[in-house]
């Protein structure tokens, strides 16, 4: 089982951030695009190593099913295709800082000593979140509620701004 | 070796990383916006390797909202994206940062 | 338990545990693969039979009794054909979409419970997983349709998408009223929920499930993206040989899997006595494929705009006005007892006739003569054909007679009453009539004649000259040869042929010709 995880984990780590690279590198759009979609299914397996079964599902639902076919469409509907992705003026700014980000990252984290509890969550999370989402003492019930209040605000944002007139 | 939770604190930072580096030096405005969501979805997999490693659900809550903001920040941006280019016929960003046309 | 657990249980004794988890599963994927793919097979032959006993016609029964190997003579013909990449076309993207179409299809079915104890894996998240991994298939949609280097392909692609991301919606939302009454999101926990199927429980879920999931497949009367009639056969245009057989196994599969899924949801799965669960089901599975059928026979194909219209202002608004109907009689009944659906169903009605005045395509009001009984009376006429026998003539055993005056190929030449007068060599426009004539013991005799039928006209000015009433035209119409040179028919050939003259030029012999039976259809007894 332990020894399934670290594969799984490895695989997937190297695949999430070689297709990431591949989306910053790449020249053609399309591919980039492509890539993206590869990286969001990484990640969800990501999740799944990570006893998140619910947020895996809504991970694919989400982000491939929804997401990335919005950002194909506006790279089909921007037919700038033929430039591609060049690079621009802050590229080595953007590389340094990049960089050093990284390494101050990796040396806080594997620096810090967390205190982490042992032993995998196994039941399923489904019912789990539904519970602590919506709790008798208020949960995240405002959250929630902004959350769609925000995506109605979104829905008919992007409506006017796209509108033909 | 075991897989605990500093790999995937690091995956997290590694692919943040990638993301900043391409919102901050490409050119085309739908790669800066894709590179966005993976800096966000980096973010999301420390939440949830945070939740799983402390056995507590809120990071994985927290995903969800995440994940619902940036769907909603996708759609606006490609809309804004859309309209700029109807009107100025590209997705240059260098060629779109005049404050005033 | 389900048997893929008993198997990999009973195999830890004997392997290493690791092993004994995966051996299982890939046993258990190829024998659904093959599943799957035999049933594509049997819903490719059921198609075309079926869709033809809904048009009073028999279908395809030349290759095999019945024509069950027709779908064999399917497969073998698009996988010889070659295989042509556009030069314009992205060679990884166009390789890879037709994979990337097919495969989420095929991996729906891992959570579809056949049985109480087959499948694959019993996802406590099982309807969820199907949901999101149909929404996986949009993007091969999307690398099709840019992968082909041709704009016909990309345009089509787009309006495909459109056409799938639309209809997502009032799918999961008719979802999630089921979900409420079966409290779990694992198929197995919700077709042992339903002890009354719920499609009586959810009449208008039921219905706009149904609608949203053809739509999802492309079938008619959605199938506007991806038709031979419009937008030339839509993305997958340039895809020919393998990959074409890709996308069809695709779209048959998505079929299937919605039909299971109805059946898990709405149709009470595999419950029912006697028979064996698995068989229950497969049944259940071929009822709803029938109803996709007659749909397909009997319904015109719906406009892209009437199209987008009918998911977000038809569907969508009924699908969240059903789940507020669903979530409030769960609350005020947490049981759901049998007899609210003797509430639901005059709900639903109501909901559909008062929802369709407020819907106008192209202009007009939704009228019930049209839109309700008109469609009615289509299914209906349909349904009617089922019982009638076909009027398919089986050619070229049997043949339908030509109308009397038919002007058909092959002259006939009455070879006494001919006086070798060449008046049809003259008359001809595009002097097709070759005639050499020798001196006999009374006038003129024809040596050599010659007609070149693959130059003719049939204008019948040759009938019309010849004095002696010596030329015909015939009641055949198969001109069809190997090679043109057959094509020019010699004198020893008119003498020798079984000559079935027509009426034409010669009305007075029009009352003793045969009726016609090939442009009208025979008389049948109803």
């Amino acid at each position: 089982m332990e020894t399934g995880l670290t594969i799984a984990f490895w695989v997937l780590a190297v695949v999430s951030v070689a297709s990431a690279l591949a989306v910053v590198l790449l020249r053609d759009v399309f591919r980039a695009a492509l890539f993206l979609v590869l990286c969001f299914f990484t990640v969800a397996g990501i999740y799944i190593t990570l006893s998140a079964d619910f947020l895996a599902v809504a991970q694919i639902l989400i982000y491939v099913g929804a997401v990335a076919v919005l950002i194909i469409f506006a790279i089909m509907l921007t037919r700038e295709a033929q430039r591609g992705s060049p690079s621009g003026r802050f590229r080595l700014p953007a590389f340094v800082l990049a960089v050093g980000f990284l390494i101050t990252m990796v040396l806080v984290v594997t620096g810090t000593d967390w205190h982490v509890i042992k032993g995998i969550p196994n039941e399923p999370t489904t019912s789990s979140l539904a519970q602590t989402l919506f709790n008798e003492d208020g949960g995240y019930v405002l959250p929630f509620e902004i959350a769609a209040a925000l995506l109605l605000a979104a829905l008919i944002g992007a409506i006017v701004l796209v509108r033909e007139k | 070796m075991t897989v605990g939770l500093e790999h995937f604190l690091v995956l997290s930072a590694v692919l943040f990383s990638i993301g900043l580096y391409g919102a901050l030096a490409k050119r085309n405005v739908v790669v800066i916006l894709i590179c966005i969501e993976i800096m966000l979805n980096a973010v999301n997999i420390a939440l949830v390797a945070f939740s799983r490693y402390g056995h507590i659900l809120t990071g994985q809550v927290f995903a969800i909202f995440i994940m619902v903001v940036a769907a909603a920040e996708v759609a606006i941006g490609l809309a804004i994206i859309i309209a700029i280019y109807r009107s100025r016929e590209t997705v240059d960003v260098e060629k779109t940062d005049l404050m005033k046309w | 338990m389900v048997v893929l657990q008993q198997f990999q249980d009973w195999l830890a004794n004997y392997i290493p545990s690791w092993l004994a988890y995966l051996i299982p599963l890939f046993v258990a994927f190829v024998v659904l693969t093959v599943f799957i793919l035999l049933m594509v097979m049997v819903f490719i032959y059921l198609e075309r039979r079926g869709v033809g006993r809904f048009q009073i016609r028999r279908g395809p029964n030349r290759a095999g009794p019945f024509g069950i190997l027709q779908p064999v003579a399917d497969t073998i013909k698009v996988l010889i054909k070659e295989d042509i990449v556009p030069t314009s076309a992205d060679r990884w993207v166009h390789l890879l979409a037709p994979i990337v179409v097919f495969v989420p299809a095929l991996v729906i079915f891992a959570v579809i419970p056949f049985a109480p104890t087959a499948i694959v894996a019993d996802l406590n998240i099982g309807i969820l997983y199907i949901v999101a991994i149909s929404s996986l298939g949009v993007i091969g949609i999307f690398m099709a349709g840019w992968g082909s280097g041709n704009k016909y392909a990309a345009v089509s692609a787009m309006r495909s998408v459109a056409q799938m991301v639309s209809y997502e919606i009032p799918l999961v939302l008719s979802i999630a009223g089921v979900l409420i009454i079966a409290g779990s999101l694992s198929m197995r926990a919700i077709v042992e929920a339903q002890n009354v199927p719920f499609f009586l429980l959810q009449p208008l879920g039921f219905l706009i499930f149904f609608l949203a999931a053809t739509a999802e497949i492309q079938r008619s009367p959605f199938d506007l993206a991806e038709a031979e009639s419009e937008i030339v056969a839509g993305y997958n245009i340039e895809y020919s040989g393998i990959k074409f057989a890709l996308f069809y196994l695709a779209e048959y599969t998505h079929a299937f899997a919605v039909c299971a899924i109805v059946t898990a949801l709405f149709l009470g799965g595999w419950n029912g006595p006697g028979l064996p669960s698995a068989i229950w089901f497969m049944i259940r599975v071929l009822l709803v494929f029938g109803v996709l059928l007659w749909l397909r026979s009997t319904l015109p194909r719906f406009r892209v705009d009437q199209l987008m219209a009918f998911a977000w202002k038809g569907l969508f608004p009924l699908a969240v006005i059903n789940l507020f109907i669903t979530a409030g009689e769960m609350i005020a009944f947490p049981e759901f007892p049998r007899w609210l659906l003797f509430v639901n169903i005059p709900i639903a009605a109501i909901l559909i006739v008062l929802w369709s005045g407020f819907f106008r395509p192209a202009g007009e009001a939704v009228s019930f003569e049209r839109y309700g009984r008109g469609v009615g009376k289509g299914l209906a006429l349909t349904f009617r054909h089922l019982f009638r026998p076909p009027i398919t003539v089986q050619y070229p055993e049997e043949r339908l007679t030509p109308a009397p005056r038919f002007r058909g190929n092959m002259l006939v030449w009455d070879e006494e009453a001919c006086i070798a007068c060449r008046a049809c060599a003259r008359a001809c426009p595009v002097s097709i009539i070759d005639i050499e004539t020798k001196k006999a013991e009374k006038g003129l005799t024809v040596e050599k004649l010659e007609i070149d039928f693959g130059r003719c006209l049939f204008c019948g000015l040759c009938v019309e000259a010849c004095p002696k009433e010596a030329l015909f035209m015939s009641r055949d119409y198969e001109l069809a040869s190997y090679k043109r040179g057959q094509l020019v028919v010699t004198k020893e050939q008119f003498i020798a042929a079984e000559k079935r003259p027509s009426a034409y030029g010669y009305p007075e012999r029009e009352a003793e010709m045969p009726p016609q039976t090939l442009l009208a259809p025979p008389k049948e007894k109803s």
